[in-house]
This record gives structure tokens, sequence and C-alpha cells, in this order.
């Protein structure tokens, strides 16, 4: 059974990969996208200037969050719409385990820009290079917030199977995370801790300030599981409805 | 087709295997492989070949098994050549037996085929016929067809299915005319 999820696994990543390559003006915009909105918190907002390393610290939590939020539902409704959910409901893997893997892929994938872009503020900003240690602690303790955004992206992709489109909503919603966390400043309020990767930037902020973090990794890893459990049961919930009253097929 | 396939669950009644041990739908995942109608499921900026492997590996097949499926499959549909290549530069016809390769390469004992000789020329009909001709002896295979020049003289059991209902069940092959009279029969009825 190992050996058929591996098979499964190393199928995903070479069709993922081939098929994202090869929409290159879709990569092209997206990495702009995605450049622009670093250079433009660090060089538009003075107070992150001071402590760079804060800044990129949040950024990477943000930007692996909301590709793993992004991707879990516009795959979904993109999939939806060419057929491709159909052969993924006849696998023998539950459909969320192959997204969730395809996720993981375009996650590695952003990772590429987003070394190249930390590798550049670094020199731009001649930043200390033993800070690189905290930046790099930050990709290890995403991780949790990688299920907890996944799960409240399977919300959106439910409600992209009941709606058959969530529009602008999520693009929306991305960019109010990024005001409303504290990716650009430190956390205010305790709700922020209930966006998933809130928790995991306080964490890896205090460890590069040399503060304890005692009980927040144990809430932070809780949270994250909260989200996906949630994500899985409300994903699981639409799909059920849709294979009871809907067809899969009138997107 | 759907239901069939364990895509989608009725409102009533309900299908049963044999082997009822497992539910219907968990059952169909592992014994089924389904292509529905028009050229969705395909992966467009890939190969053909990368597309059958990824089906592949989704039913949990033995990929050597499919590889050396897909030679001898591949050569039965005049297919070498066009394998490597990716779907988006391939006519419907061509993308068609793409989609019947993806199901043929499988071990699935059931295959369901929905609408398979849409887009395809007439030798690929007839192409089509044979194989399926050969394929009735090692597995089941039930199509859906609109297509009577590929179901006459191949099929062993036809259902004329109007308005969500059948209409008429008939148990041997049929040649064109037997196939039309019965059709003209059941519109007739209706």
């Amino acid at each position: 059974m190992i050996s058929k999820y591996l098979t499964m696994i190393k199928y995903q990543i070479i069709v993922s990969f081939k098929h994202n390559i090869n929409y290159k003006l879709n990569l092209i915009s997206e990495g702009a996208l995605f450049t622009a909105t670093y250079f433009g918190l660090i060089f538009f907002n003075t107070n992150l200037q001071h402590d760079i390393t804060m800044f990129i610290i949040g950024f990477i939590f943000w930007s692996i969050g909301v590709i793993a939020l992004g991707s879990s539902s516009s795959l979904i409704e993109s999939n939806a719409k060419n057929g491709l959910l159909e052969l993924k409901m006849q696998s023998e893997f539950p459909i969320v385990f192959i997204n969730f893997i395809v996720t993981l892929i375009i996650i590695m994938t952003r990772l590429v820009t987003l070394l190249i872009l930390i590798t550049l503020t670094f020199v731009m900003f001649k930043e200390q290079f033993g800070n690189i240690l905290p930046v790099m602690f930050s990709f290890i303790i995403a991780i949790p917030a990688i299920f907890g955004m996944f799960g409240i992206g399977l919300i959106f992709g439910g409600i992209t199977i009941a709606e058959k489109s969530v529009g602008s909503f999520l693009m929306i919603f991305q960019g109010v995370l990024l005001f409303l966390g504290n990716t650009t400043r430190p956390m205010i309020y305790s709700f922020e801790s209930l966006i998933p990767y809130v928790l995991g930037i306080e964490i890896t902020r205090n460890l590069y300030t040399g503060e304890t973090v005692p009980m927040q990794i144990l809430l932070y890893i809780v949270i994250n599981l909260l989200w996906f459990g949630v994500g899985c049961t409300v994903f699981q919930y639409f799909i059920n409805r849709e294979r009871k009253y809907g067809i899969f097929d009138t997107y | 087709m759907k239901l069939l396939a364990g895509i989608i669950e009725s409102n009533e009644g309900e299908i049963k295997q044999i082997d009822a041990n497992i539910k219907y739908p968990q059952w169909a995942k592992s014994n089924i492989a389904y292509i529905p109608a028009g050229d969705r499921t395909l992966y467009y900026k890939i190969s053909v070949k990368e597309n059958i492997l990824y089906y592949a590996a989704l039913k949990g097949e033995n990929i050597n098994e499919v590889l050396n499926k897909l030679t001898y499959y591949a050569n039965k549909f005049v297919m070498e050549d066009l394998i490597t290549r990716k779907v988006e530069t391939l006519s419907t016809g061509q993308k068609k037996k793409a989609q019947l390769l993806c199901v043929l390469c499988t071990s699935k004992k059931l295959l369901l085929l929905d609408e398979p000789s849409s887009g395809l020329d007439i030798d690929s009909v007839y192409e089509l016929q044979r194989l399926l001709t050969e394929l009735k002896e090692e597995r089941k295979i039930i199509v859906s067809s609109h297509d009577f020049n590929l179901i006459s003289n191949v099929t062993d059991e036809y259902y004329f299915v109007e308005a969500g209902t059948i209409a008429k069940h008939h148990l041997g092959t049929l040649n064109q005319d037997d196939f039309l009279a019965i059709y003209n029969e059941v519109k007739g009825m209706l």
C-alpha cells in the first residue's frame, strides 16, 4: 500500500511540475505579483526597515499560508471546471490527500522565488548573515500552518463545489490576512492567534529575539489541527452533498 | 455512468456488488475505470503517456504493467508516435483515443465508456469495435453510445434508455438492421 502512495506522489509531482511550468505566463505573473507585494511592503512601510529580519519572518509565514489557502481552494475550482475533479473522484486515494500533495508542490516551487527575494534583501539592507538562521527556522515552524491554511482553503473549496465559484472573495481574504495578522507588525490582539500562522510568526520572532516560547507551540499546533479538521469535515460535507444532488460537471 | 463509476450517489435505490463487504463507491474505485463523454479529464499541457501514467497512479496500478499494456494498445490504435505528444496538440479523435488508452492500460475488471466513439474517424471506430470484441473476453465493458455503427455486432446485451428509464432490454448481439428496428420500436412506444 505504501508503494502505491509513493507511486501516486511521484506521478503527481511530475504532472504538477510539468503542468505548472507549461503555463509560463501564469507563472511569471504570479511571481511578479509576489515580488511586487514583497518589495512594496518593505519600501512603503518605513517601520519594517528597522528590522528587516522580523519582516522576512512574517512574510515567509504569510506567503506560505496564502499559497496553501489559495491552491487548496483554486485547485478544486479549476479541477471542477476541466473535469479533473471527476478524475480524482475515481482515485483510490482521498481527494484531500491528492490536493495536499499538489499544494506542497506549489509551495516548493514558490519557495525558490522567496529564497531569491530573501537573499536580495539581505544584500540590499546589509543584514547580518547570522540572522539567516531564524529565517530558515521559519520554513520549518511554518509546517503546521500549512495544514491550518490548507484546511481553510478546503472550506472555500467546499463552497466552490456548491456555488461553482467564489470569485474574487479568496483574493480579498488573502489580502485582508496580510494586514489582519502580525505579518507586518507585532501581534496586538489575542484573537489574531486564530489565524493559522500568527503564532508561528510569534514563536519564530521570539526565538530570534532570544525570548522563551512556553505554551505557544502547543496552542499553535492545536489551532492548526483544528482548522485542518474543520476544513476536511466541511469539504467532505460539500462533496457528499454534490455526490447526492449534483453531477460534478456543470461549471 | 457516473453512478456506476461511484462518482455520484443515487437518490433512490442502490447499487450492490457481489462482494458486499465494502461499500459500492469504494469497490468502484478499486475495480472500475471510467471515461466520461467529451475530452475532459486530460491534462492538456503534458503528454499522452504522462496522462496515462498519472491516471494509472491515481488508480493504484502497477506502473510496469501499465507500460507493457501501453506498448500493446498504442500499437493497436496506431498511437505510437502520438503518446509522447502534448494533449493540446491532438485532434478531438486523438484525444478520445488518449482517454481510451488511460482506461485500457489499467487492470480494472469493469470498464465504463461514455460515448467512446465521439470524434473518432471511421477507421478508428472499426478499430475500437475490434478492440471491444477482443477485450470483452477478458473484462466486462459497459458502453453508453448513440453510435449504432459501434455497438451493433459487438455488444452482447443492450439497454435502450429513454427519458432516464429502460425502455427495452435485449440479450444477444444485434446487427445494424435489428438494432434500428428495436430503436424505432422504442421510439414508437413513447
